[in-house]
């Protein structure tokens, strides 16, 4: 039987569904009796989401123009 | 190779590994590149408008500094122009460019030497007895946590825990969960292989997690 410690050791990999079906099946099976690797699965995997879904910056509009004024600057002077 | 600062000054990320295979370049991608080459107007203005949120993200997320993400943007773009005659198709063009970002990011880091918010990446790493079970002195999870999460104080949370990890696991977290790009393109793009890019990602995942936890129970 898988430990805690085996479990967090593969954590990025399971979120990512990166294993086998088998080191999967074993994982499943520590987290079917382990509350706490449990949340911990959960908590990672939902705290992963929100900085895939809400973290990217938005690059400001006019730090985009001031780049093609300056590209269309540099052409020009070639 | 590790992101570091160079003594020289001289660009930190400039190869990948040996035996890292490069993806092929697309024929579109090829066809943008002849048109930079010949300094086609257009094609420049293409290439910003594909990147720019990419680039700014990355390099926003490294510095941690609005001016110097948008000043490290500038400076790639110009660099992307200057320099792409000698682009020799290595790698895709999006690799060369994010290398580019995550160099001039790490220039205008080390010139600010502000680099002193990190935290130790051990030092956020769950114990665990010697039959390796967890060693929780603390609840593991705060009861409301999916909620806070949510909350707009515990977003500020998040992006500073983020911004305490060391830069070579920050830059894997950002290019990979923030931006998300590939492990091949993380890999590509950093110079490491695979391998050293999913081990970062794993402790960077793990820490980032760990200090959330100790904010919310912590009520910071």
């Amino acid at each position: 039987m898988l430990s805690c410690q085996d479990l967090l050791a593969d954590l990025s990999e399971y979120l990512d569904d990166g294993m086998t079906v088998e080191v999967r099946r074993e994982l499943e099976a520590h987290l079917a009796h382990c509350s706490t690797c449990e949340v911990l699965v959960d908590s990672t995997r939902k705290t992963l989401k929100i900085v895939s879904e809400n973290f990217s910056y938005e690059i400001p509009p006019e730090v985009s123009g001031r780049i093609l004024a300056r590209i269309r600057t540099a052409l020009e002077d070639r | 190779m590790d992101l570091g600062f160079g003594e020289t000054g001289s660009l930190l990320i400039e190869q990948p590994e040996a035996g890292i295979r490069p993806p092929r370049m697309p024929s579109a991608e090829g066809r943008l590149v002849a048109r930079l080459r010949q300094a086609d107007h257009a094609s420049f203005e293409e290439v910003v408008e594909q990147y720019e949120a990419k680039v700014y993200g990355l390099a926003r997320g490294l510095t941690r500094n609005d001016e110097d993400a948008q000043d490290a943007v500038q400076e790639t773009f110009l660099s992307v122009f200057k320099n792409v005659k000698s682009f020799k198709g290595d790698s895709s063009l999006s690799t060369w460019i994010y290398r580019i970002t995550v160099n001039a990011a790490l220039m205008k880091m080390r010139r600010r030497r502000y680099d002193d918010r990190t935290v130790p990446i051990d030092e956020a790493m769950p114990t665990f007895d010697e039959d390796g079970h967890r060693v929780a002195t603390l609840p593991d999870w705060h009861p409301r946590a999916d909620e806070m999460l949510l909350n707009k104080e515990m977003g500020g949370h998040l992006r500073r825990a983020i911004a305490e990890l060391e830069v070579d696991y920050r830059s894997a977290l950002i290019m990979r969960d923030q931006e998300g790009l590939s492990n091949e393109e993380v890999a590509a793009t950093l110079g490491l292989t695979v391998a050293a890019v999913k081990s970062r990602l794993h402790r960077a995942r793990i820490f980032v997690r760990e200090r959330i936890k100790l904010y919310m129970l912590q009520g910071r």
